[in-house]
């Protein structure tokens, strides 16, 4: 995601997750790897899943599951802090090598600005009444 | 009509229009915290989204001291020991929390230096004192300022994933200097694990306390 030349290194996102994995800091690796890869391409697929279905008015079993997940790990994804913790980690290193920002970067603050946008038109409440308006009537005619 | 009190007839509506300062617990009706919905209290399940919603959040004193319990304790060794240890031409030195903030100030970059520190030293010891407090406040039901605590609960909810800041810049370090032949290398270190799990310590205790207690025992004057 940043390529930085003294000798030449370049970092991804996972990497940063796997760099933390090889000492006995394998938990924290876990957390750096949920919270800045896992959850958000969950939330992502759920926020797909549930806002498609509404969309086309179908009903599935799993879609107040789907939604209940939604809601309760919205909280663990962390890119708005990643993208800070970026920030400073350039700025510590920018007085001592040469800093190149990949376009991996820039794909990742695209992303950060859709995520905000979706949480910012995500109506919860509203979503809840048409998955129990669907749910009422797939229940009707199973 | 029917509908917004969860399949109820609104026969209590009578008695949610009369007197104001009354909770809805008082009324025999509870808020699903997950889709809003009013339900009866005694429903176990929710009526709308087929959640667990428990009128008030189970043991949410205990569980919530619990964890701040836990918190305090790592919140010492995640200060003592080093969080980073840099390789830099041989030579090892081994920066904890405060040390790379200091660090960053002999530097000069003074922003940089007061972001790093309201993010990983303010903030987790503001959310552990601040918790404790609300804890207490509804524990022993300190009266007045109820809407000043509850504040207090949103703002420590707002910030607490702010302190990951930390630990997710040594993992970018960690990962991004490796240049070979011991010129330059970042490792973790042990008050990084102790850190981490402060932070999520904290956000799960935010989590479990119950911002309602704050106000039963105000209502019930």
């Amino acid at each position: 995601m940043i390529t930085f030349l003294g000798s030449r290194s370049d970092s991804t996102l996972l990497a940063s997750a796997a760099a933390l994995c090889t000492a006995e800091l394998w938990p924290v690796a876990l957390l750096v790897f949920l919270a800045s890869i896992l959850v958000p391409i969950v939330n992502i697929v759920l926020a797909l899943l549930v806002s498609g279905h509404l969309l086309l008015h179908r009903y599935h079993p799993w879609l107040a599951g789907w939604l209940h997940a939604w809601h309760h790990l919205e909280e663990w994804a962390m890119l708005e802090v990643y993208l800070l913790s970026i920030i400073v980690a350039c700025v510590k290193l920018s007085d001592t090598v040469n800093l190149y920002l990949g376009w991996g970067l820039y794909a990742f603050v695209a992303l950060l600005v859709v995520n905000v946008l979706l949480l910012a038109h995500f109506d919860e409440q509203n979503f809840w009444r048409r998955v129990a308006e669907l749910s009422g009537r797939g229940n009707d005619t199973p | 009509m029917s509908k917004i009190f969860g399949g109820v007839l609104p026969s209590y509506l009578a008695v949610a229009m009369t007197p104001r300062n009354r909770s809805a617990l008082a009324q025999g009706l509870k808020r699903c915290p997950t889709c809003g919905l009013l339900s009866h209290v005694g429903t176990v399940r929710c009526t709308g989204c087929g959640g667990h919603c428990p009128a008030r959040k189970v043991h949410s004193l205990q569980r919530t001291s619990a964890l701040l319990l836990c918190g305090y304790v790592l919140y010492i060794p995640a200060n003592l020991y080093p969080m980073m240890i840099v390789e830099q031409f041989g030579v090892s030195e081994q920066l904890t929390l405060m040390g790379g903030i200091l660090a960053l100030l002999d530097k000069g970059l003074v922003p940089i230096a007061v972001l790093v520190f309201v993010a990983s030293v303010l903030v987790p010891l503001l959310k552990l004192l601040g918790l404790s407090l609300l804890v207490a406040n509804a524990r022993w039901g300190w009266q007045g300022q109820a809407r000043f605590w509850t504040q207090v609960y949103r703002l420590i909810l707002f910030v607490g994933r702010w302190s990951m800041l930390d630990i997710f810049m040594i993992g970018i370090l960690v990962a991004i200097v490796d240049l070979g032949g011991g010129v330059s290398k970042v490792l973790a270190g042990p008050a990084a694990l102790a850190f981490a799990a402060v932070v999520v310590l904290t956000m799960f205790a935010a989590k479990t306390f119950d911002p309602r207690l704050i106000w039963d025992k105000q209502l019930q004057l």
